[in-house]
């Protein structure tokens, strides 16, 4: 099933380059927005003086880059989840799919690692390119942490994905809502500014999500230099929200897919 | 959707008087007007697309709070303060984030208004038909944009409440026929969308490329003044962005008419522009598909 999903996708993606275009393009775009936000309204020394405050010891810029770059990949394994569900809805073949003897959760899942490989080396490139153009040197200190809280931020990105999914099944506008899905998450994850600059009570919030540990090891490893050890206290809550995200995704799409047959609304769009 | 009823007076009308041609014009601008525009408030539905229509601005405009916060303690910040003389940059913000609605409305009903057709498997016969198919697109895509300027609402509505912000009263009518004219200057950007749908296949993509490339450029969360000085005529080039100081001026200013003009003028150049190269590129490549057969084709 999961080879069938990459299959289709991998066709798809080789059918329209547009798309290869797009997530090229997307997040250098996004990355200069976030920077100018930044630069349009005070002078540099101001900005780093403000992160610095807040405990970010990297360049701002480099801050800005890792969360767009880093957020891009769950925007692109959750809009693939969303739009999988919508596509099929369009196309009159979601209910033959859910009738079919095969794993609901691999067909989403097979979409999402899909969109994780296929954002990957744009998005990978895409941050060079954002380093290049704003002059951003990375401080790698040990490489093994580095490659582990990226694998481990992907993981938790993709459970979070299928937690989401199993809402999909129940909407008629999943592509909408998958982008929904991504502005509050964006805010609240510290993409654009440090979490410490949220209210308490938005804090909260953002620590009860794995994309917030995972912009937070990833900058410490890319930015500081930050060593395994170092990363612990990142990498053990995205290994936790890991499985309990997958466990939650697992039991949401069979109940949503459940209510949704016995409602009827399968194939309303 | 059903082929539109001005298609068989447009075939009528050929060699009749002007009056009669005029009549089927407009009989097609009506009939796809009010079945796009039918079809749009199908969509809008609180769990969908209004919810993604308002989740995205408003948490863009939350960004911007905590970020003027964050670098400038909540007072204005200097820098804008300096470039644009606005007394509140979240306001600022508020109206760029209103436009929002409109410019992705540019961008995704005019990529998908013969996508959607072709996904639908109409658009072969839509194009046998003897309408004319820039005034049935104009149409489609307007009635796009009118749909779009319930989000306008919706966004200024909420952010004002959520924010606690307010703009100048007098301001409001300059404001208004601003924001009519952002609208529909914006249908060159949708023909121009149309025409890439045409060819790339894939209007999605392209708008969601497009839609923070336009925000960038066009000032909706920072002032264009602080862009790169390479980069200003691009952003000059873009109706949205001399539509945004129109509605700027006019509610954080209370800017009269006669002030705005030349903005207005640039207004309706860059939109005639637009405009113009978009029916350009989409008359030359839909002969192209047709040549090619591959006018059904998505």
């Amino acid at each position: 099933m999961v080879r069938a999903g990459w299959m289709k996708n991998w066709r798809l993606s080789t059918t329209y380059p547009s798309w290869v275009l797009n997530r090229l393009l997307g997040p250098v775009v996004a990355v200069a927005l976030a920077v100018y936000s930044y630069t349009g309204l005070v002078d540099s020394a101001t900005i780093e003086q403000a992160f610095q405050r807040a405990g970010e010891t990297g360049s701002f810029t480099g801050f800005l880059i890792l969360g767009q770059t880093i957020f891009a990949f769950f925007t692109g394994i959750n809009w693939r989840g969303g739009m999988a569900v919508q596509r099929e809805r369009w196309a009159g073949t979601l209910e033959m799919i859910l009738l079919a003897p095969a794993s609901r959760v691999a067909w989403i899942l097979s979409e999402s690692l899909f969109g994780l490989v296929d954002s990957g080396w744009t998005v990978f490139l895409s941050m060079l390119v954002a380093a290049m153009l704003f002059g951003v040197s990375f401080h790698v200190a040990d490489p093994l942490a580095v490659a582990m809280v990226i694998v481990l931020t992907l993981a938790a990105m993709v459970a979070l994905g299928l937690f989401f999914a199993g809402f999909y099944v129940l909407t008629r506008a999943a592509g909408p809502l998958s982008q929904a899905v991504s502005a509050p998450l964006g805010f609240l994850s510290g993409t654009q500014f440090p979490v410490a600059a949220l209210p308490s009570a938005a804090q909260a919030v953002s620590y009860a999500l794995p994309v917030t540990y995972g912009l937070l090891g990833v900058r410490r490893a890319l930015l500081s230099g930050a060593t395994v050890q170092q990363l612990v206290p990142d990498m053990v809550p995205l290994v936790l929200m890991t499985v309990v995200f997958t466990v939650l995704g697992v039991w949401l799409i069979g109940r949503m897919e459940a209510r949704a047959k016995r409602t009827g609304s399968i194939h309303a769009y | 959707m059903p082929i539109d009823s001005g298609a068989r007076s447009a075939l009528a009308a050929r060699g009749q008087p002007v009056a009669l041609r005029a009549e089927a014009l407009a009989r097609t601008f009506r009939g796809s007007f009010r079945s796009n525009l039918t079809n749009q408030f199908r969509w809008y539905t609180f769990g969908g697309w209004m919810i993604a229509s308002l989740f995205r601005p408003v948490f863009m405009l939350a960004s911007a709070a905590v970020i003027a916060h964050f670098i400038a303690g909540g007072g204005v910040p200097p820098r804008f303060f300096a470039l644009t003389g606005y007394p509140s940059y979240l306001a600022f913000v508020l109206l760029g984030m209103s436009a929002n609605g409109l410019m992705l409305s540019s961008l995704d009903d005019g990529g998908t208004a013969i996508y959607d057709e072709e996904n639908a498997g109409t658009w072969d016969l839509l194009a046998l038909t003897p309408m004319n198919r820039f005034v049935w697109m104009f149409a489609k895509t307007l009635s796009g944009m009118v749909a779009s300027l319930i989000d306008f609402a919706l966004v200024l509505v909420v952010g004002a409440l959520l924010f606690g912000l307010s703009f100048t009263p007098g301001g409001f009518a300059v404001a208004f026929v601003g924001l009519v004219l952002t609208l529909v200057a914006l249908q060159g950007m949708a023909f121009l969308m149309a025409a890439a749908g045409l060819f790339w296949k894939q209007p999605y993509a392209l708008s969601m490329m497009f839609a923070p490339l336009l925000i960038f450029l066009s000032g909706m969360m920072f002032p264009v003044e602080a862009l790169p000085g390479w980069v200003q005529p691009l952003s000059q080039a873009l109706p949205l962005t001399h539509g945004l100081r129109i509605l700027r001026e006019a509610m954080l200013r209370g800017t009269g008419l006669g002030a705005l003009l030349p903005s207005f003028g640039m207004l309706l150049a860059t939109g005639a522009v637009f405009m113009l190269v978009g029916y350009v590129a989409f008359t030359t490549l839909e002969r192209r598909a047709r040549a090619k057969g591959a006018m059904g084709r998505y």
